[in-house]
């Protein structure tokens, strides 16, 4: 019988896993990069010819690639490039993002259709192809992939947060802080931007992840970080080619980005339980 | 007597939260004898919700039920087996929930629920099952039984899908149906109308009823019986007329008192503080804290349910027997002053031919054909200074959007709205901005009204700041206003969660004050409250504006609140006036039907038997 609807059952505290574990890879990756920017057992581009290729020994603890060069050394100093990559994206994406959401979800009307109906074309491109456009525009480099990748998530983040504006902007408050003669930009960033953090925080700890991924696929294109600096990327796309005779200069960067992106988007996933924020949009 | 159909014996439930046990019922006993109607009493955390559904066996899953049986035809339900259940749920016992919207389901049509319980319960199919769910709809009184029946519930109104939601729980022939809180989501007519069903069901079907309100003149128009529940306890119980009439448990005689009643302009008195959720308050009577006439022993011992007088009347008060120590039986109490009505001085605000209109279905950017729909039509009225004019009417009356005119939230088509001297309409930003600071509103539910992640002292001290009143001498207003309303110093850093709803409005009034408005606009400022805590704000809505000197314009559908408030009261109905005149006239001798209609529908402390003879 459909109307017999048991009362809603109030979850016990209890221990969150994925937050947890997330938030141990996360601060992992973060000790990766921050370490990486002073230390390397090795001088990351220190060549040793009569050393290519090598399988991990206690001298290279994640082996040599073809120019004899340390792996863990590489992977340490390149760290920093591509969680610069994630987080600059992601802070980028958000930058442009968040101001378009609040003022499209409050003020409503026809500039908001035209906008979102924009917003929703750009969201029909798949993310990396978005920033392979935008590269093609600014041309490779580091920062121009930051910009492309930022540039890339915008939509899919004035999505999200806009909906969370909608819903924010519905509650009386809102209405209160109207009749008392606030300003527009006071009420989106003094009254609806803190009741819409918990979804942004979520969101953007996912796409850390997704746009760490993207930056280390354009250095794998060679479109984001120029070699001879290392970034994770860079280094797949030197070690793919020497696949066949030893796979160990592949597995350093390899693991790296998995562990940050995993780390990342169990954090998102484990905010999402504990802020209590509905499954969003998502379009990757 | 013959056997209960229903016997609650003892009943201790719990809910495990934290790991920490808060008890929510505590010996709850209670019996329930064919065709009787118990109505049971109590504000929100009273424990009446977590009776009900331990009767249905549906308490949730962080439920534990301590101590206690619910029996019902000799086998004890908290215990029964999973089929014994899904043969008395709907069969034997029905329930009725309180938000048809969301108890239906929106995606099968009305005919096809009610058909569902026909046919688990008594295998009845086809044909035969559509007469009689057209009979079932015929019986809770909707016209046209095969069009409700095809229809999906979100095509019917408020009103059409309760008397649904009773028919479906009449489908399985029940023994008892139990209805948790059926008319507190209906505005006063249709509630009057759903009241009116729900008696002469009982008349025509005899099924037992346990009627669950928060509304005591609505208790009172259906029960045989009454149970008044606090804090998880029974506090008194008995016929319903003596415990109307004599009750003798000081929480009841204050929530008697706490009703506003629409047959005498007297303020509704409040019952100061809140109920206590200490897990250890059973140890000693647990109204104590809000009771007037505590006793070193009604802090040191629980009191027993005892017997005031004959005929099944009980008490649990220490001086249930001796009624002269809890003082007089509340009666007609001091009335409000009347208005020197000599100096009218000039209008604060008026209001000529105001007309509103919502364009709906202009599709893709306006580029569809739009309608206008006129929600508000050539209104016109005059507020003086410190007056209160109400306005009333149902739902979709175009009250409140009414209100939003007035303060420019939605735009007028036509008509003149003069504040002060100066036409609202003509405002540029600048004079609007000034206007907004002159005119608040307080909104019905403070939950929503006060942004969550605000501290207090920041919500109310925000009119300050666009005022521009220097940071030094915010905080002493801030909290001179608090304090005006009740609240202390120690609110201060506290946010909405932090506090009770009567907390939390009175935060909202605090906000609304701290500037000393001329005018302020109240959008239902009581209906999401408890009437204990009603009763408190009324009064202290009536001490602000003598304090401050505004003048009130009140939305309500309550209108034994509009009866106890307002000076002058305008009716409304399918946007436009229907009458509009001095409070007393309107409730001495409305002219307009529909008036009437509206005053007639208030239910009342009296039951409705009572009242026709008198």
């Amino acid at each position: 019988m459909n109307q017999l609807v048991a009362a809603p059952v109030p979850r016990l505290p209890r221990v969150n896993r994925y937050l947890e574990f997330g938030a141990g890879l996360t601060v992992l990756a973060l000790a990766v990069a921050l370490v990486g920017l002073a230390y390397s057992p090795y001088a990351p581009s220190k060549v040793d010819l009569l050393h290519r290729l090598a399988a991990p020994s206690p001298a290279h603890l994640l082996g040599t690639d073809r120019f004899g060069r340390d792996v863990l050394s590489r992977v340490l100093a390149g760290g920093w490039r591509s969680i610069t990559l994630g987080f600059g994206a992601t802070a980028l994406g958000l930058a442009i993002g968040l101001p378009v959401a609040l003022a499209t979800g409050f003020h409503r009307g026809r500039l908001d259709q035209i906008v979102m109906r924009f917003v929703d074309a750009l969201l029909s491109i798949p993310t990396l192809v978005f920033a392979l456009l935008v590269i093609v525009g600014l041309g490779p480099g580091l920062v121009q992939a930051v910009l492309a990748l930022g540039i890339a998530a915008s939509p899919k983040f004035v999505r999200i947060v806009r909906s969370a504006v909608l819903d924010a902007a519905s509650h009386d408050y809102v209405t209160a802080a109207r009749a008392r003669g606030e300003s527009g930009l006071y009420i989106q960033y003094g009254e609806i931007l803190p009741s819409v953090w918990a979804p942004i925080i979520v969101e953007g700890s996912i796409n850390v992840g997704f746009a760490l991924v993207g930056g280390a696929a354009l250095s794998y294109l060679g479109l984001g970080t120029q070699p001879p600096h290392a970034d994770w990327g860079v280094m797949i796309n030197e070690a793919q080619k020497y696949i066949s005779v030893s796979f160990w200069p592949l597995l350093g960067p390899a693991l790296a980005i998995c562990a940050s992106v995993i780390g990342f988007n169990l954090l998102g996933e484990g905010l999402r339980d504990r802020l209590h924020v509905q499954r969003s949009f998502r379009d990757d | 007597m013959t056997d209960p159909l229903i016997a609650i014996e003892n009943l201790t439930v719990s809910f495990a939260v934290g790991g920490v046990l808060h008890p929510a019922v505590k010996d709850l006993s209670l019996t329930l004898h064919a065709s009787e109607v118990v109505g049971l009493v109590g504000e929100s955390g009273s424990g009446k919700s977590t009776a009900l559904l331990a009767v249905m066996s549906y308490l949730p899953g962080n439920a534990v039920v301590e101590a206690g049986r619910v029996l019902h035809g000799g086998v004890d339900l908290l215990r029964a087996s999973r089929e014994t259940l899904d043969d008395v749920r709907g069969r034997r016992i029905a329930m009725i929930y309180q938000d048809p919207t969301t108890a239906l389901n929106p995606a099968m049509t009305v005919g096809a629920q009610i058909a569902e319980v026909l046919a688990r319960h008594l295998s009845m199919e086809g044909a035969r099952a559509r007469e009689r769910t057209h009979e079932l709809l015929r019986l809770v009184q909707l016209d046209d039984p095969p069009r409700v029946a095809a229809a999906h519930p979100h095509q019917l109104s408020g009103g059409m899908q309760q008397r649904v939601m009773i028919a479906m729980a009449l489908a399985g022939e029940p023994d008892v149906l139990l209805m948790d809180e059926p008319t507190t989501a209906l505005d006063v007519i249709v509630q009057a109308r759903v009241l009116d069903l729900v008696r002469t069901l009982h008349r025509q079907i005899r099924s037992a009823i346990v009627f669950v309100s928060h509304n005591l003149a609505a208790v009172a128009q259906l029960a045989d019986r009454i149970g008044v529940l606090y804090a998880g306890e029974l506090m008194e119980l008995g016929p319903a007329a003596q415990v109307l009439e004599e009750p003798s448990h000081p929480y009841t005689r204050g929530l008697i008192a706490a009703v506003p009643r629409i047959g005498a302009r007297r303020l509704p008195q409040g019952i100061p503080g809140t109920a206590s959720r200490d897990p250890q308050r059973f140890t000693h009577c647990v109204f104590a804290d809000r009771c007037a006439f505590t006793a070193d022993i009604c802090r040191s011992s629980r009191p027993a349910l005892l017997a005031p007088s004959s005929g099944g009347h009980l008490s649990r008060c220490h001086f249930a027997a001796e009624p002269s120590r809890i003082g007089a039986v509340p009666g007609e109490r001091a009335t409000r002053a009347a208005h020197d009505r000599t100096a009218e001085a000039s209008p604060l605000l008026e209001v000529s031919r105001l007309s509103v209109e919502y364009r709906r279905g202009a599709g893709f950017l306006g580029l569809g054909r739009a309608h206008a729909v006129r929600a508000v039509r050539d209104v016109s009225f005059r507020l003086p200074r410190r007056r209160v004019l109400a306005v009333v009417g149902e739902s979709g009356s175009g009250k409140s959007t009414l209100a939003r005119a007035l303060l420019r939230l939605t735009p007028a088509a036509q008509g003149r709205i003069v504040f002060d001297g100066a036409d609202v309409r003509a405002f540029d930003a600048g004079h609007l901005r000034a206007y907004r600071r002159r005119a608040q509103i307080v909104f019905q539910n403070p939950t929503s009204s006060l942004n969550p992640h605000k501290t207090v002292a920041d919500i109310v001290a925000r009119p300050l700041v666009l005022e521009g009143v220097p940071r030094e001498d915010r905080r002493s207003r801030v909290l001179a206003t608090l304090r005006a309303v009740g609240l202390t110093e120690a609110y201060l850093d506290r946010h909405p969660a932090q506090l009770s709803g009567g907390e939390k409005q009175r935060v909202a009034l605090a906000r609304a004050f701290v500037t000393e408005p001329l005018l302020v606009v109240l959008d239902e400022p009581t209906t999401a409250l408890d009437v204990s805590v009603q009763a408190t704000i009324l009064e202290l809505l009536l001490e602000q504006k003598e304090r401050t000197g505004c003048a009130y314009l009140l939305i309500s559908h309550d209108l034994a609140v509009v009866r106890q408030v307002a000076d002058e009261v305008l009716v409304m109905r399918d946007g436009e006036v229907c009458e509009i005149g001095p409070a007393e006239r309107i409730f001495g001798s409305p002219s307009h039907p529909y008036t009437r209609e509206l005053l007639a529908a208030v239910p009342d402390l009296e039951p409705p038997a009572a009242r026709n003879s008198v």
